[in-house]
């Protein structure tokens, strides 16, 4: 393209930062907050890739991830299979209920704020489905018990989760670098930009944007097993809840929709508000409050994200 | 290359394409003209799969292609361009393009120097292709739409009204870029309400008026016929019109 990119050069550098980081901040907090925001990175690049590059924005992104996350714990623990198979079963799972959503939503002709809310829907539904039955624990959700061993997938040493998610970040970043340059990436963008001009260059809207919202919903999926690793705890609330949707729709959005490195920005951003905050003051939820008083700001001044700040005025994050 | 027979279009209680039949053959340049409300558009967005329709067939090089999705029938070689200009806005000029030209080229960069290969081919001056679509004039919209649609590489265009809006100069340079696209092998089927431009371009006319077919033939056949003035200037004015010109004789 003729807009500029970070160089490798820029790419080299950000990624030696954040292998270093752990090395430099060995504190438990620190290493948290490493974590927490690559882990919104992560999960926030799963929302980018199908609300940002393709505009099929949900508001039910949790759906996957919990998916995900109960997928890979079950198998533990109902199954008795070995930890590190949750993540390519949570990957299945997570593009299964892609699929599920996106063939159910797209056949009947869903866009913009009726997909949004149709996904909204779902990510509810599946909420009380797990709450409701006995297999997945219930209301009381399930318990991982400990056992920090490197073939169980737990580790005494909080860095070496930070490794991993930051692999799985450095490979969603490789994934939207390929898209932003492929032709699976230019037709999401026609789609996101007019769906009828898609259609007539014989482009198929339908398959296109069911593979896009698989990819994503995997994607997802595997944050949902990483986040039950971490914790070593999911219930319905924490693996559905409204608010994990919310988070990767605003660190997107804030960061930059439709841009690679976007999420990134949102993530560390999102994670400095909300250890921050907890840090500091006792209010619960305040790191939302702030958060959404920040989307306002940047909707007015940076409608494109704070992804705008590091970019020339010539760059357009809408390119594909 | 297309054949249509019998289309018929109802939506609720209006025929709006009532039992339309027209051929277009390999290598010409045939216009469908008639008046506001005619039907044109809807007749068009039929044949490209864009509307389901209630009676008739639509056949392409010998295939029958009714009830085909759009992009199938778009990858079987027949584009369509839109009336009112659809860009994908936020992305260039030149990313526009490539998007048409992602249909036969794999690789960005393939389709990227396609994409301006065929700016070229419909005058589009380099300067306009890092633009993004949203801040075209008209005239660069409706050339964009041209662009895109010729990108795919296609055998048949279906072209409506891309002269709309134009100045007579713009006219003038569209005209000789659709003869262009046609001498280098791809028919087309237009919608124009440019007389001039039709009776030029055109070497069969089709005229729909309420939804049916009322006349076809050669530009200097439609422009004398009765039905087709009457169409347009309502009825008895042909009479009007010979009587005015035996006085004036």
């Amino acid at each position: 393209m003729s807009t500029a990119r970070p160089s490798w050069l820029g790419h080299g550098l950000l990624l030696l930062i954040a292998l270093a980081f752990p090395l430099l901040f060995s504190s438990p907090f620190m290493v948290n907050f490493g974590v927490l925001a690559l882990f919104y990175a992560f999960i926030g690049q799963s929302w980018n890739i199908a609300g940002g590059f393709a505009g099929q924005l949900s508001f039910g992104h949790v759906a996957f991830f919990g998916v995900g996350a109960y997928a890979s714990t079950m198998v533990q623990m109902r199954l008795g299979w070995n930890p590190w198979m949750g993540l390519p079963v949570s990957a299945l799972a997570g593009a299964a209920a892609g699929w599920l959503i996106a063939v159910l939503s797209f056949r009947a002709g869903l866009k913009g704020s009726y997909f949004a809310l149709i996904t909204l829907a779902f990510a509810e539904v599946f909420r009380i489905v797990v709450n409701s039955v006995e297999v997945t624990g219930g209301g009381l959700g399930m318990l991982i018990p400990m056992k920090q061993t490197a073939a169980n997938f737990q580790f005494g040493d909080r860095r070496v989760f930070y490794f991993i998610i930051l692999a799985l970040t450095v490979a969603s970043v490789l994934l939207a670098l390929w898209l932003k340059a492929s032709r699976f990436g230019a037709r999401l963008a026609a789609i996101r930009e007019n769906e009828d001009s898609a259609r007539a260059l014989g482009i198929n809207t339908f398959a296109e944007k069911t593979k896009i919202m698989m990819i994503s919903g995997a994607i997802a999926g595997i944050g949902g097993c990483f986040f039950a690793q971490y914790f070593l705890y999911i219930d319905p609330t924490i693996a559905f809840g409204v608010d994990k949707s919310v988070e990767m729709l605003l660190v997107s959005m804030i960061g930059g929709a439709g841009t690679v490195y976007g999420p990134l920005i949102g993530a560390v951003l999102l994670a400095a508000i909300s250890e921050v905050t907890r840090a500091w003051f006792t209010i619960q939820g305040l790191s939302l409050v702030l958060y959404g008083a920040l989307l306002v700001v940047i909707i007015a001044y940076l409608p494109n994200g704070l992804i705008d700040l590091f970019k020339r005025r010539s760059q357009r994050p809408g390119s594909p | 290359m297309l054949k249509v027979t019998n289309l018929t279009k109802i939506f609720g209680g209006l025929k709006a394409v009532d039992g339309a039949s027209l051929e277009v053959g390999q290598g010409r340049i045939v216009a469908l003209i008639g008046p506001n409300g005619a039907g044109k558009t809807t007749l068009f967005a039929c044949i490209a799969g864009f509307l389901p329709i209630n009676q008739g067939r639509v056949e392409l090089l010998g295939q029958d292609i009714t009830g085909m999705k759009v992009h199938d029938i778009a990858r079987l070689g027949m584009v369509r361009t839109f009336q009112i200009t659809q860009p994908f806005a936020k992305l260039t000029v030149l990313e526009n393009i490539a998007v048409g030209s992602h249909q036969l080229h794999e690789r960005r960069a393939d389709a990227l120097s396609h994409a301006r290969n065929v700016a070229e081919r419909v005058g589009m001056p380099a300067a306009m292709l890092d633009q993004p679509a949203a801040e075209l004039t008209v005239a660069g919209r409706k050339r964009l739409e041209l662009a895109r649609a010729l990108a795919t590489e296609p055998k048949l265009l279906l072209l409506d009204e891309v002269m709309a809006g134009l100045n007579p100069q713009e006219i003038v340079d569209i005209i000789g870029i659709i003869r262009k696209i046609r001498d280098g092998g791809v028919t087309i089927l237009l919608i124009e309400h440019v007389m001039h431009a039709v009776m030029s371009l055109s070497e069969h006319i089709y005229v729909l008026s309420y939804g049916k077919i009322i006349a076809q033939g050669a530009p200097k056949d439609i422009v004398n016929n009765r039905d087709v003035v009457e169409a347009y200037l309502g009825r008895g004015a042909a009479e009007q019109m010979a009587a005015a010109e035996g006085q004036h004789a």
